[in-house]
C-alpha cells in the first residue's frame, strides 16, 4: 500500500503545478480560439532592454483573462469582508471618499526634488524642494506671458480633505478645515508680485459660516456647482480689482439644471458593486446660456478641452483642469445622467451633465463677460501648457490668463512641472 | 524578476521547471545558469554582463589559487586580488555615489566647490553575488572547498536564481557536492512546494499590507505618537515576513531543483537578547560576516577591548553592506553597542534576569528602535521620527488625517495576525522538513497558495525591501 504521506505530497505537487501551468495553458488557448496573437510570444520580438521588458510583463498581466476576471471579485470580497477600498481611495465619515493623493499631499512633507534622469553626471547643486521647482515653473510662465503683454492670476485649488478633514477620520472631527502647503506657495507667489487667488481661506472661511456646506461631492474628488460658483466668484472679484475691464459685456442667462451623477472616486476604486455601495449623488447645478450662442460648450469638432467664444470678446483665457471641466464640457456618458436633455444634439446631450454650469461658466457669468479656456483633466501643471504651445494663437486679445490647479500637482515637482516654450507672439 | 508577479509565477516557473525535469542530469546545471540569466537579465539586460564577467574573474582566481604547483605566496596573491577585484566592483556600484556625495558636503562646508558625480545605477543583487564568489574563494584558498568542477558548476552557483538577489547566502561548499549530484524526490519537492507556498503567502498577505501602513505613516511629516509606533511595528513586521517570505520561497524553489538550503531566519523576534536576535535573524549573513570577518579580525581571541572593537567593525560593515547610507550605518552602529554591552555582560542583556515574557518584549522594542534607524529615509528624518514616538513632535493638524488610512478593518486584521505570527514559536521550515507531508496540510497549503494568488492579482504594492541591498 502506498505511504499516505507520498500521496498527499503528490496531491500537494500535481495541484500546485496545475495551479500555476493552468493559467498560461488556458490563456493561450483563449487567445488561439480569439484568433489573436498569442500574447507570451512576444517576449521573442522584444527588444531586450528593461524598459521593453517591463511593457511586454505589465500587458502579459493585464491582459490576462484571468487577471481580469478575477481581480474585480477579490476586490469586490475584500471590500465585502474588510472595507478595503484599494490603493487610490480612502473610505472617511457619512459615506464620504477621498483620493488619497489629495490626503498625501497634506501629510507629507515638501522633499527635495530628484535630480533629472537626463545625462551620466550630476552637479551638486543646493536642494530645489518641490514646491520652489514649481514656484520657479510658475514664474517662467509668468515670464512668457508678461513678454505678450499678459498677467497670470495663479489659482490652486484644494483638495477635498483640506475643506473636510472632520469627514476623513473621527480625529479630526472638531476642525472644518486645514492649513495647506499649497497656502505656503501662494505666500511665495504674492512676494514674488504674481497675483492668486486663495481659495483656502474662502472655503474655510464658507465652512465655519454654514458647518456643512456642501462646497465638494461626497464621492468625487471635485467640488459641488456651489464650491465651483463661490471660487469663480473669487476669482472674478480679483480679475476686478487688477483692473480688467471687458471688451463687451454679455448678459449670461442661468437655468437650474440637475443632474445625477456617480463620483469619480467609485470608479477609481475599481471595485464592483462599489457604485451601488455609495450610490448616486443628485446635483443642484445652474446652467449658464449665452443670449445669442446657447450653452458655454466646445463643439464636436474643437480640439478637446479648447473653448474659444466666437470673435474677439473673450479677453481672459482660463487654463485648468479637471476642476474647470466638472458640468462644464462633456463627459464619458457613464458618469452620470442629466435630468433634463439640455440641448439639441443628441450625441452631445447625453455626455453633458449638464453642461456649461462649471467654473468657466459662472467666471463668465459673474464678469458678464466670455472667458476661453484650454483644460485638461489632471494635466493642469504641463498638459495645458503644451496645448496651449501648439495652440498659441488663442492668446491673440488676452489681457489675463487665470492658471487653476489641483494643489495636490504641487507634489510632482519639477518632473511634473515642465518647461513648455511658447512661441515668439506675432505682435509682442 | 520578482518571485511574487505573474510572469514569474505563470510563466516563468512552469516553463522552467518543464524543461529542467526533462532535461538528461548532465544538461540540467546548464539550464538553471542560462534561465538564472534571464531571471537576473529581467531588471536590466546589461546587469548580466557584469555578472557574467564577474564570474569568469572569480572562476579564474579559484583557479590560480588552487593550481597545482602554486606558492603560499602566489596563492595570497591570487586571494588578495580576488578580494581586492570584488570589493572594487561593490566599491564602484554601491558605495562610489555616497563617498563623492560625502566628499561633496564636506568640501561644500569647507567653502570649497563640489565636483560633479558619475550617475552609477546598482544592480540588483550585486552584494548577493558577491559575497557568494567571494567566499568560494576564501574557502579555497583556506582548503575548506574544492575548486569548482567546471566553469558552468561555478556559474550555476553564482546565478541560481532562487538565491541570486535577496539571499540566503549560500556558501559553494554547501552547494557543491550538490552541484555535482542532487537528488531529486518526490518528497524534496512537496516539501519546496510546501515551503514556497507559506513563503509567498507571507509575502502578499502580510508583508504588502503591512508595507502600506508603515509607508503611510514614515512618510508623513508630523506622525503623532501612537501613528508612529504602529508604523514602525508595521515595518517591523513588513521586512520580517517581506524577507523571510523571500527566503522560504527561494529555500523552496531550492528544495525543488533537490538543493538543501539551509533556513535563514529562526523567530527572531522571539529572541530574548540581541546577542540572539543575531543568531536567529537572516542567519546566512550573521555566519558569513562571523566567519570571514570575525573571526580573520580575531573575534573573542585577542582580549576584551580586541572584542569589543571587533564587534563594532563587523556590525558596522554589516550595516553599509545593507546600503550606502549614514542611517544604515547608525544600525550597524546601534546594533554593535548592544552586542558589546552584551558580551561585557558574559552575553546577557541587561534586562537579562526580568521574567520571559518581559525579555522578549524588550528585545523587540530594541529592534523597533533599529528599525527606524533602518527604515528612515536619512539620519535627521530618523531622528524626527525617534521625536514622535516620544511625543515630543509638533503636530500638524493634518497629520490626523493618517488615521483613516491606517486605521482600516483589513489593516488591523493583518497586523493582529502578523504580530500573533511572529510570536509563535512554529516556523514555516520546520513545520515542513522536520514532519512528514500531511492531507491536512496540503488541504491547508493549496487554498493559502490560491487565496494569496487572487489577492496578489489585487495588488498594486509588491515592493521586495533586500532587493535594494
Amino acid at each position: 500500500m502506498a505511504n499516505p504521506s507520498h500521496k498527499s505530497e503528490k496531491a500537494l505537487i500535481t495541484l500546485f503545478l496545475a495551479i500555476i501551468c493552468s493559467v498560461p495553458v488556458c490563456q493561450t488557448l483563449l487567445e488561439l480560439c480569439r484568433g489573436e496573437r498569442i500574447q507570451f510570444t512576444d517576449v521573442f520580438h522584444t527588444f531586450p532592454k528593461a524598459s521593453e521588458l517591463r511593457q511586454y510583463e505589465a500587458t502579459l498581466k493585464e491582459k490576462s483573462w484571468v487577471q481580469q476576471n478575477l481581480r474585480p471579485a477579490v476586490q469586490s470580497l475584500l471590500f465585502e469582508i474588510a472595507r478595503d477600498s484599494g490603493p487610490k481611495v480612502v473610505q472617511g465619515l457619512q459615506g464620504w471618499l477621498f483620493y488619497r493623493p489629495d490626503i498625501r499631499f497634506l501629510l507629507e512633507p515638501d522633499r527635495v526634488d530628484l535630480p533629472g534622469n537626463e545625462g551620466a553626471w550630476i552637479k551638486p547643486s543646493p536642494g530645489v524642494t518641490q514646491r520652489e521647482s514649481v514656484f520657479r515653473s510658475i514664474e517662467r510662465v509668468r515670464g512668457q506671458l508678461q513678454a505678450r503683454g499678459i498677467r497670470l492670476l495663479v489659482v490652486p485649488v484644494p483638495g477635498k480633505p483640506a475643506v473636510y478633514p472632520d469627514r476623513v477620520t473621527r480625529r479630526a472631527g472638531n476642525l472644518k478645515g486645514l492649513p495647506s502647503p499649497a497656502q505656503n506657495l501662494l505666500a511665495d507667489l504674492q512676494k514674488a508680485g504674481i497675483e492668486t487667488v486663495d481659495l483656502f481661506t474662502l472655503f474655510h472661511q464658507e465652512r465655519q459660516k454654514t458647518g456643512g456646506a456642501d462646497l465638494y461631492l461626497a464621492t468625487d474628488t471635485h467640488w459641488t456647482p456651489r464650491g465651483a460658483q463661490l471660487a469663480a466668484r473669487a476669482v472674478a472679484a480679483k480679475v476686478l480689482a487688477m483692473g480688467w475691464k471687458p471688451s463687451q459685456t454679455v448678459a449670461f442667462e442661468s437655468t437650474p439644471a440637475p443632474v445625477k451623477r456617480w463620483g469619480d472616486l467609485l470608479d477609481m476604486a475599481q471595485i464592483p458593486g462599489f457604485r451601488q455601495a455609495f450610490g448616486m449623488e443628485t446635483v443642484a447645478c445652474e446652467q449658464i446660456r449665452d443670449p445669442a450662442l446657447g450653452l458655454l460648450i466646445p463643439a464636436p469638432s474643437d480640439r478637446p478641452g479648447t473653448y474659444k467664444y466666437p470673435g474677439p470678446a473673450a479677453t481672459l483665457l482660463l487654463l485648468g483642469d479637471s476642476f474647470s471641466r466638472i458640468y462644464q464640457y462633456p463627459e464619458p456618458p457613464s458618469l452620470g445622467e442629466a435630468a433634463e436633455p439640455s440641448e439639441n444634439r443628441p450625441e452631445q446631450t447625453k455626455r453633458l451633465l449638464p453642461g456649461s454650469a462649471g467654473f468657466v461658466s459662472h467666471l463668465a457669468q459673474a464678469l458678464k463677460s466670455p472667458v476661453d479656456a484650454v483644460v485638461s483633466d489632471g494635466g493642469a501643471a504641463t498638459d495645458v501648457r503644451r496645448k496651449l504651445s501648439t495652440h498659441a494663437e488663442i492668446l491673440e486679445g488676452k489681457s489675463i490668463v487665470i492658471w487653476e490647479f489641483a494643489e495636490r500637482d504641487i507634489h510632482i515637482g519639477a518632473a511634473g512641472w515642465e518647461d513648455i516654450p511658447l512661441p515668439a507672439p506675432v505682435n509682442p | 524578476m520578482v518571485f511574487t508577479t505573474h510572469i514569474f509565477i505563470f510563466y516563468f516557473l512552469p516553463l522552467f521547471l518543464l524543461v529542467y525535469f526533462n532535461l538528461p542530469y548532465t544538461w540540467r546545471n546548464c539550464w538553471i545558469t542560462l534561465a538564472s540569466y534571464v531571471f537576473y537579465g529581467w531588471w536590466e539586460p546589461w546587469f548580466v554582463c557584469l555578472m557574467l564577467f564577474t564570474t569568469l574573474m572569480d572562476f579564474f582566481w579559484g583557479r590560480m589559487i588552487t593550481a597545482p604547483r602554486a606558492t603560499p605566496a602566489r596563492r595570497k596573491l591570487a586571494l588578495a586580488a580576488c578580494v581586492a577585484t570584488n570589493l572594487s566592483f561593490l566599491g564602484f556600484f554601491k558605495y562610489y555615489m555616497f563617498s563623492a556625495e560625502s566628499l561633496n558636503r564636506l568640501l561644500e562646508l569647507a567653502g570649497a566647490e563640489p565636483f560633479s558625480i558619475l550617475k552609477v545605477t546598482l544592480p540588483i543583487g550585486i552584494s548577493f553575488y558577491t559575497f557568494h564568489s567571494l567566499t568560494y574563494n576564501i574557502d579555497l584558498y583556506r582548503g575548506h572547498a574544492r575548486p569548482a568542477r567546471s566553469l558552468l558548476d561555478f556559474s550555476a552557483f553564482v546565478a541560481l536564481f532562487p538565491d541570486l538577489v535577496a539571499g540566503p547566502i549560500i556558501r559553494y561548499k554547501t552547494l557543491a557536492a550538490q552541484l555535482a549530484c542532487r537528488e531529486h524526490t518526490l518528497s524534496r519537492f512537496a516539501s519546496g512546494t510546501a515551503i514556497f507556498i507559506l513563503g509567498f503567502g507571507k509575502k502578499i498577505l502580510l508583508a504588502n499590507p503591512a508595507g502600506q501602513v508603515a509607508d503611510a505613516v514614515f512618510n508623513s511629516a508630523h506622525p503623532y505618537a501612537v501613528d508612529a509606533w504602529l508604523g514602525v511595528l508595521a515595518y517591523a513586521l513588513q521586512i520580517y515576513f517581506d524577507f523571510c517570505g523571500y527566503s522560504d520561497m527561494a529555500v523552496g524553489l531550492g528544495r525543488m531543483l533537490g538543493f538543501e538550503y539551509l533556513k535563514n531566519f529562526d523567530a527572531p523576534y522571539r529572541s530574548e537578547s540581541i546577542t540572539e536576535v543575531w543568531r536567529r535573524w537572516h542567519i546566512s549573513l550573521s555566519s558569513v560576516l562571523r566567519d570571514y570577518l570575525y573571526y580573520p579580525l580575531g573575534g573573542n581571541r585577542l582580549g576584551p577591548f580586541r572584542t569589543y572593537v571587533n564587534l563594532a567593525v563587523v556590525m558596522l560593515l554589516g550595516g553599509l553592506w545593507h546600503g550606502a547610507k549614514w542611517n544604515f550605518l547608525a544600525w550597524g552602529a546601534f546594533h554593535g553597542l548592544l552586542l558589546g554591552y552584551e558580551r561585557w555582560r558574559g552575553k546577557q542583556s541587561f534586562y537579562g534576569r526580568f521574567p520571559r515574557p518581559l525579555r522578549i518584549g524588550i528585545t523587540f522594542l530594541l529592534m523597533l528602535c533599529s528599525w527606524v534607524l533602518f527604515r528612515a529615509d536619512n539620519l535627521s528624518a530618523a531622528m524626527a521620527y525617534f521625536k514622535a514616538m516620544a511625543g515630543l513632535q509638533i503636530h500638524a493638524p493634518a497629520s490626523l488625517l493618517v488615521a483613516a488610512e491606517i486605521y482600516t478593518p483589513l489593516n488591523i486584521v493583518v497586523l493582529i495576525l502578523g504580530a500573533g505570527l511572529v510570536f509563535q514559536p512554529i516556523q514555516a521550515h520546520d513545520w515542513v522538513v522536520a514532519r512528514p507531508q500531511s492531507w491536512g496540510r496540503t488541504a491547508c497549503l493549496i487554498p493559502l497558495f490560491v487565496f494569496s494568488l487572487l489577492v496578489m492579482f489585487s495588488q498594486s504594492f509588491n515592493p521586495f525591501l533586500y532587493f535594494q541591498f
